[in-house]
């Protein structure tokens, strides 16, 4: 493998079942706080990536028409990222593998970040979350708790890539293909989530990539995202094509 | 001074163990978030993890990172041949299991009145000899003892133990499908459930079961639906009738509502269009041809099945020429009065078909490993509610005389209250749970003895539906015990030591854990399989590092079977006269479906796939009967059947059909935890005690109900809203091709 690097994703629609694996996966491993009833009444509930539905071919007189569709959002990791530029502290900021990281002890909680992102991906603390004891001895000493007034969002499992590339480091060799993954990726039965290196051409993901069904999210707004969503495929669509 | 996390790891780090005892030292959690004010998160250097592979729900094996003697996370295992590395929300959420912060800690003795809740704290022989002296001279069948279904060495503790006292062994799962169980041993003649082939699948049809829901093992399903759709030249094609729109429906390329009940119909008039189209395995055609299926054409059922007879015969059209193709039945088509001739019908297209033994079909399995001396070492199912019903009618003839032990089974919860398992457990002389967590039937016992939670406990299982060989997994804890205490096996044993006699000669060996060492030896002596030893100890080591043993050349061939469709219908017993205008179908969400799923925040708050709600009940109606109705969602509505009403707010599923009332089944809970207790409603509770005739299965689809106004209105915890429904044009998320690519 290159070592150029420019981490991404490929979610394909139409093996995702909407089956929230990746979604619980994502919280136990990167100690997403707990979202209560409460939380979540209020649209305040953290998840670093959902699985959003949408409804489609609504017709009141033939419930059979209707179609549900899964989308699974994380923050794409634009090369574009209109997070970065507004943040007054640096703390939103853009690495050298592609990753959109967020520093959360240089966060002072403005929420601009949150603000300018198009995917609704960034999450604010807007309380001191707590783990019960003994529930806090299930949080991964590899992730930083976040405090209240801190923004958090998806990182691709930088602790996973880190620990990766440390690893290979040590045994003198670049980081493998699909030799480690996401929590979400790990743990998706259908296999709807592939996770690589988009900078490498032979790459799992960069293959699946060219995929004619391939589009990014709010691609129109120039962001650049690093995941790449491959269409569900509808054999009985008989509407206009969407894509551009 | 307290330690600080440095101190901490420093001492951890000399522990040998790798697995540290905690007991009543907890890291407090101020010290979990200590860090250098300079330090960026990707640049934190993470320290040493190790892996334990042990049993994951529904059959699937896992691996769980431990550092420091925590259990932090768990991944499917990527040896185990079922779920092949893969996971769940269930399997994901059993760390929050056993860090429950309301677990029963230690043993308990009740203080005050039966349900009072007032415990006070008991050493274990304390406990221990106050049980033995309950249960030492409750034989004659005065012994009940409530289970969810068990397996490996702790099934054969529990069953000679239950035998010693001429007691009765009951057990209960709300996801058991024995309905299904027998049809598969009727059609297929396999005691063991069989593995569809759906990679190489090219057509799908399912009627009733939720495979990629809750119903069978939606991860090793899951992963099959991936690669029946993306994961060959020619993508697969899905077609699903329910009663409801399920999460198989919101995925499936045609989803047909069918009327409850007529599942087995449908499934007839499939088969009749497929023989009048000629297509199929024309050898196993019933004599008379078509003609022998005649009352059963699409044209005479449509009315009673709610299905127009031009899409059977397309589906017949598209099985028959779009092969491999497979039918799947199950869930609510075998959860009424004729659940069992539903299902045999379903299952028979496979016949039909020509798919049984065939590669993108049905794939028998081999019955799992003998060991000698032990009759039936592996799960077998769940008690039929017409057995819990019989139970609970000698024990109310018992009475005071009746000693109830109940471990991790919440019949008062998961059984509708006509059977009265809670009256019994008030009257009973002695009621003794052992329990992990707290909940209704736990509440209204004498004596509490706290069992381990799974990734506390040794043991040995096989999977309900292996893939296609014998497949044995083993169990064995991943981190040292959280709490006082013990593995309800080994309890169980203690207390056959404490009670003394023959009883505990019975069984063959003195722990749980010895008892995994006596199933892993016929499995060493066969000198073959995926983990093979020269000596037994390098063996047992070798299972429990891969998390068991299995072995690829155990397949079970398929032989000939005639296909057994039915010359008569047999129609549906519903509860409910014109009255209750809806069908009410209570289902179980691919996050609350699992028996602790309540009680666990992560599954909680897990938004369900369809109606993206969490943290609650709702009642799922179409918009065309909401509008009827007068209501909009969060509206409340009275449910109401014959035997009860429930309060519950509407949420708007666009799929419902016109006929169904659906809720999730798992929330409405009055005792339990701090995430359980007080959330939502039961709808088991309003359920009638129908039964399908044959096997004496809950018939759990078969009530009818009637939705009236409340006039209140609640806001709905759900994902939906935080971004469209519906999208928006010029900002299209999803997007569809019509392109088979």
């Amino acid at each position: 493998m290159a070592e150029n690097k420019r981490w991404g994703m490929v979610v394909d629609l139409d093996r995702c079942s909407g089956c929230q694996a990746c979604v619980v996966a994502c919280q136990a491993e990167n100690n997403v706080p707990l979202n209560t009833q409460d939380i979540v009444l209020q649209a305040r509930s953290i998840q670093w990536i959902r699985v959003e539905r949408y409804w489609s071919g609504i017709d009141q007189n033939d419930p059979t028409k209707v179609k549900a569709g899964y989308l699974p959002v994380m923050c794409v990791q634009c090369t574009n990222a209109p997070c970065e530029p507004v943040c007054p502290v640096y703390a939103a900021y853009h690495n050298q593998e592609g990753l959109n990281v967020q520093v959360y002890n240089r966060c002072v909680g403005t929420r601009y970040c949150a603000n300018n992102c198009p995917y609704h991906a960034r999450y604010f603390n807007y309380w001191e979350r707590e783990w019960p004891e003994p529930l806090n001895f299930q949080l991964n000493p590899d992730v930083t708790v976040r405090s209240k007034g801190i923004m958090e969002k998806c990182t691709f499992c930088v602790q996973r890539i880190r620990r990766a590339e440390r690893r290979a480091k040590f045994e003198g060799r670049t980081v493998r293909d699909q030799e480690f993954t996401t929590a979400c990726a790990q743990a998706c039965p259908t296999g709807a989530l592939v996770f690589g290196n988009l900078a490498d051409p032979t790459s799992l993901v960069s293959q699946l990539a060219k995929d004619p069904r391939h589009y990014r999210l709010l691609e129109h707004l120039g962001t650049d995202p690093g995941v790449y969503h491959l269409k569900k495929v509808d054999p009985n669509y008989h509407g206009e094509e969407s894509g551009h | 001074m307290a330690a600080s996390r440095r101190d901490f790891l420093k001492i951890a780090g000399v522990s040998s163990a790798g697995a540290v005892a905690f007991g009543g030292c907890m890291i407090p959690a101020r010290d979990m978030k200590v860090e250098s004010p300079t330090r960026i998160p990707e640049d934190l250097v993470t320290g040493r993890d190790n892996w334990y592979a042990t049993a994951g729900t529904r059959g699937n094996g896992i691996i769980v990172r431990v550092m420091e003697g925590r259990a932090l996370k768990v991944e499917g295992n990527p040896d185990h041949p079922v779920n092949q590395g893969k996971s769940n929300a269930w399997d994901q959420a059993l760390v929050q299991l056993l860090y429950h912060p309301d677990r029963y800690q230690r043993p308990m003795r009740l203080n005050g009145a039966r349900g009072s809740g007032s415990y006070s704290d008991l050493s274990w022989n304390d406990a221990l000899a106050q049980a033995a002296e309950a249960i030492r001279g409750a034989t004659g069948g005065r012994l009940v003892l409530m289970t969810p279904p068990l397996s490996g060495p702790s099934l054969v503790a529990v069953e000679a133990f239950v035998r010693a006292f001429g007691g009765s062994h009951l057990t209960l799962d709300l996801n058991d499908d024995a309905v299904y169980r027998a049809a598969v041993q009727r059609v297929f003649g396999a005691d063991v459930l069989p593995d569809y082939d759906l990679p190489r699948a090219n057509t799908v049809l399912s009627i009733g079961a939720d495979w990629l829901g809750a119903w069978g093992n939606p991860v090793r399903q899951g992963i099959g639906y991936g690669q029946f759709r993306q994961g060959k030249a020619t993508r697969g094609y899905l077609i699903h009738i329910d009663s409801r729109f399920s999460v198989t429906a919101a995925n499936a390329d045609e989803y047909i509502p069918c009327r409850p009940g007529t599942e087995g119909l449908v499934a007839l008039s499939i088969a009749h269009a497929l023989i009048a189209g000629n297509f199929g395995d024309r050898g196993v055609y019933p004599s008379g041809g078509a003609q022998a299926l005649a009352a059963f054409s699409g044209n005479q059922v449509a009315q009673q099945t709610g299905v127009p007879a031009e899409r059977i015969t397309a589906i017949a059209q598209r099985l028959g020429q779009n092969g491999p193709a497979v039918v799947i039945g199950g869930g609510s088509a075998g959860a009424h009065t004729n659940g069992l001739f539903n299902l045999v019908q379903i299952l028979n297209l496979n016949i039909l078909l020509g798919a049984v033994g065939a590669p993108g079909g049905v794939r028998l399995n081999p019955a799992p490993p003998t060991i000698p001396n032990v009759q039936s070492p592996f799960r077998s199912g769940a008690s039929s509610f017409t057995t819990w019903q019989g139970e609970m009618i000698r024990l109310r003839q018992v009475g005071s005389n009746a000693v109830v032990l109940v471990y991790n089974a919440n019949p008062v919860f998961a059984l509708p209250p006509s059977l009265g398992v809670r009256d019994v457990l008030l009257n009973a002389g002695r009621v003794i749970s052992f329990s992990t967590l707290p909940d209704e039937t736990s509440e209204l016992a004498d004596l509490i003895l706290p069992s381990h939670s799974p990734l506390e406990e040794w043991g040995v299982e096989a999977p309900a539906a292996p893939p296609g060989f014998q497949v044995v997994t083993f169990k064995q804890p991943v981190v040292n015990r959280v709490f006082d205490t013990r593995q309800f096996g080994d309890t169980i044993l203690d207390l056959m030591r404490a009670i003394g006699g023959e009883v505990v000669r019975s069984v063959p060996f003195p722990t749980i854990r010895d008892g995994a060492r006596l199933f892993a030896q016929p499995l060493f002596d066969r000198r073959a399989g995926s983990v093979t030893a020269d000596s037994f100890d390098l063996f047992l080591n070798g299972v429990q590092q891969r998390g068991g043993w299995w072995s690829t050349t155990t397949t079970q061939a398929a032989t000939p079977r005639p296909v057994g469709f039915a010359s008569a219908p047999e129609p549906a017993r519903i509860a409910g006269d014109d009255s209750y205008p809806f069908f009410l179908q209570p289902f179980m969400s691919p996050t609350l479906g699992s028996p602790e799923g309540a009680q666990l925040p992560w599954l909680q708050q897990t938004p369900d796939p369809v109606t993206t709600m969490a943290w609650g009940t709702w009642v799922e109606i179409n918009r065309r009967v909401a509008n009827q109705l007068g209501v909009k969602e969060g509206d409340v509505v009275v449910v109401e059947s014959p035997n009860g009403r429930i309060e519950a707010p509407v949420y708007i599923n666009y799929g419902t059909p016109d006929w169904t009332v659906a809720i999730p089944v798992g929330n409405g809970h009055t005792a339990g935890g701090r995430w359980q207790k007080g959330v939502g409603v039961n709808p088991i509770g309003i359920l009638a005690d129908l039964t399908d005739q044959q096997t004496g299965a809950l018939a759990w689809a078969a009530t009818k109900v009637r939705l009236t106004r409340t006039g209140r209105s609640v806001p709905l915890s759900k994902l939906e809203g935080y971004v469209p429904a519906v999208q928006l044009e010029h900002a299209e998320a999803l997007k569809i091709t019509n392109k088979d690519s």
